[in-house]
């Protein structure tokens, strides 16, 4: 089995050295003028404004949040998942073992990600439960 | 078997010649090199010159037709053209994650290719968990994305990079889970059994044909699979990250020339991939109808050294090739055909619409193979039918 | 020295020089990167050890998963191309403290250990056994996801935007 994480990995580290390697050759063939044009950053024919280290909206990070979550769930099942078979070929209790358990796992992550749906946090943009805020609001405030 | 033990089948004539045979490492590197610089590298060059013929076709218009007979050297020339380019970094760049980059994003989409089996008897690593390796490798390419895209001091970069990766990243859920009802099926992860539990009963095989026709919800769990894939690989109508009208060239603005080329390598190269996966998964692979592959035994040997499974192995990877082409040919034609998607509709698309739909199919699916003991729809068919 | 040694080797140096970077960098997005490093070390690490599925859940989980989110705080932080953390000695006290308690821990565990191996293990693939194992005696531990289902609501409800009226009546486009 050794063997195989070694083919494994001989596919892997060619991969990862094919880049540098390509461009390493290359650096013999290739022309080198450096410019002050060439050296700016592109924006579409303008001057750059500003750094482009900009703070970014935070809906990323939750989008990446929920993505681990998830992640790990699917991690997680495929070792489960990949008794169903034999657990059904041995009956009985094994069977419901697998089944309850990994429906458990799986219902309870639902639940999750039923409850982010609800509360708007996997909008991109925070509409419909900023819409409906925003009108209750309105409508508190006008029935003063 | 892999291709390694395969190749190493050579060691019969080295052993002759010169006493001993070459070490497994030797084959091992060989086999890499085979499939990656001999399969990944040209055929995902040749996919840039098929695209641009397909998009021709579909404009009505003829595409490159200049170099070479029909055109058909175009990748080669454009290939040299990109490495003679100038490679003009911005100054203020990221150096050493600029140079990272695409050695993480090829490390992802080329290095999953170890687990894509061509034949029985050619797989680049017969690995147990072999589509969970697959999976692994192809959440490196976000990483990769992300890093490049920040790295080139580009705005319009980041946006594209941040976007990209909240878009692979996303779309690896419905993709695991896809991939996990296929797994529930048929009770392995590696790839050989996968493939070969798809064959037809005379040769062998349980009698489902192929998976996706396996039950109604695989059917629908192909379609995400594919809808996932195509948003792995920044495809369109997923292709925001790198969305040529709004954020000029996404996430590899800033990269020019090799490094470029690079990148649109990686990126055919991970269709590539993702329609080799689908074609073992779910299309049945190396698999044709009513005929045993793995029957063909014309006698020849060299020696004690049987030549049959390179015969076999030869009209395996037509059978596969020609599979995967189709669904390639699938990817390029969604390209011309479908409007590019909004990102907060892309999100939704994936969190509200695929996540849940492949919740209730890896659950149907689970309750199909237990109330059915993992027959098939065709097999309960034929049974019914008194067939088998 | 066969070739496994030489990639356990690699591994050790490879994933020992990233934790170094990753501690002690004084750019935060370069100590984060670095983490992929050792991150990598470790799953080749349960590779070279036969624990086959670990090491694939090793990359998709800690490289394609918690990376990205680390990163991606990193990232949304102000400044911090800018900013240079670890000014003054006396925020060395703690973090020395802690990794001394550790090392002495797991020194005391190496060295009690009996390491005795008598033949060369043969690797077997693990997915099926750990598949048993977490629906059988760890099956509690499989339900944990209820904990980090939990993480996860808490994270979600500290990252949301502070100020959702402003937001929606300044209707900006979206990033």
């Amino acid at each position: 089995m050794l063997q195989e994480f070694g083919n494994a990995l001989s596919f892997v580290l060619l991969a990862a050295i094919l880049p540098p390697l390509i461009l390493f050759i290359g650096k013999f063939f290739r022309p080198s003028f450096p410019h002050e044009g060439k050296l700016t950053t592109y924006e579409c024919g303008e001057l750059p404004v500003g750094s482009a280290y900009v703070m970014f909206n935070n809906r990323f990070y939750l989008v990446a949040i929920v993505f681990l979550v998830f992640d790990v769930e699917v991690a997680l099942l495929f070792p489960v998942l990949m008794l169903f078979r034999e657990a059904i070929e041995i009956g009985g209790p094994a069977i419901s073992q697998v089944f309850a358990l990994s429906f458990a796992f799986l219902g309870v992550l639902f639940v999750g990600l039923v409850y982010e749906w609800k509360t708007g946090d996997i909008d991109w943009v925070r509409d419909a439960v900023d819409r409906r805020e925003h009108l209750e609001t309105l409508e508190k405030g006008s029935s003063k | 078997m892999s291709l390694a033990e395969f190749l190493s089948g050579i060691n019969y004539f080295i052993a002759h010649l010169f006493g001993t045979g070459l070490p497994m490492a030797v084959f091992s590197i060989l086999s890499a090199v085979i499939v990656l610089l001999l399969f990944a590298m040209p055929v995902g060059g040749f996919c840039t010159y098929l695209e641009r013929k397909v998009a021709a076709d579909f404009q009505e218009r003829i595409g490159p037709n200049r170099v070479g007979p029909l055109g058909l050297l175009q990748f080669f020339s454009d290939g040299i053209k990109m490495f003679l380019k100038e490679d003009s970094i911005s100054k203020n760049a990221d150096r050493w994650i600029y140079n990272f980059a695409p050695s993480l994003v090829m490390a992802g989409s080329f290095g999953a290719f170890a687990a894509v089996p061509f034949s029985a008897y050619m797989i680049g690593a017969d690995l147990d968990i072999g589509i969970f390796y697959a999976m692994a490798l192809g959440s490196l390419v976000s990483l990769g994305v992300l890093l490049g895209a920040w790295s080139s001091d580009n705005k319009w970069s980041l946006i594209g990079g941040m976007r990209g990766a909240a878009q692979i990243v996303s779309y690896e859920i419905p993709l695991g889970i896809a991939v996990l009802s296929v797994i529930t099926i048929c009770g392995s992860m590696n790839m050989h059994t996968l493939v070969a539990q798809q064959a037809w009963p005379t040769a062998g095989g349980e009698g489902h044909f192929w998976n996706v026709f396996h039950n109604p919800f695989m059917i629908i769990n192909f379609f995400i699979y594919f809808t996932a894939a195509l948003a792995e690989c920044n495809r369109t109508p997923f292709d925001l990250p790198e969305a040529e009208s709004e954020l000029v060239s996404g996430f590899n603005t800033e990269f020019s020339g090799m490094r470029f080329g690079l990148y649109a390598l990686s990126e055919f190269a991970d269709v590539i991939l993702f329609a080799c996966i689908a074609t073992a998964i779910f299309l049945g692979g190396w698999h044709v109808p009513f005929f045993n592959l793995q029957s063909i035994n014309l006698g020849l040997s060299i020696g004690e050294l049987d030549l049959s499974p390179l015969i076999q192995s030869v009209l395996m990877i037509g059978v596969f090739l020609f599979k995967v082409s189709v669904l390639v040919f699938v990817v390029m034609w969604l390209r011309w055909t479908l409007p590019r998607l909004r990102v907060d509709q892309l999100m939704n698309l994936c969190w509200k619409y695929l996540i849940p739909i492949s919740f209730f199919n890896l659950i149907g699916v689970a309750i199909w193979t237990w109330a059915f003991s993992g027959r098939s729809m065709l097999q309960l068919l034929g049974q019914l039918l008194g067939v088998y | 020295m066969t070739l496994a040694d030489i990639f356990v080797a690699f591994c050790f140096l490879l994933g020992g020089a990233a934790a170094f970077f990753t501690a002690f960098h004084p750019n935060i997005l370069y100590a984060a990167i670095s983490l992929i490093g050792s991150l990598v070390a470790v799953a080749g690490l349960y590779g070279a050890l036969g624990a086959d599925f670990l090491a694939a859940a090793q990359l998709i989980i800690y490289v394609g998963g918690i990376l990205i989110v680390i990163l991606f705080a990193v990232m949304m932080s102000e400044d911090i191309y800018k900013r240079r953390f670890f000014e003054g000695a006396k925020k060395y006290i703690f973090p020395v403290l802690a990794a001394a308690l550790v090392f002495g821990g797991l020194a005391k565990v190496t060295l009690d250990a009996d390491w005795s191996v008598a033949t060369k293990p043969d690797f077997e693939p693990t997915a099926r056994a750990m598949g048993w194992a977490l629906v059988g005696p760890y099956a509690l531990v499989f339900q944990y996801v209820v904990v980090l289902l939990a993480g996860l609501i808490g994270a979600v409800i500290i990252a949301r935007p502070a100020t959702k009226m402003q937001k929606f009546t300044d209707d900006e486009g979206d990033n």
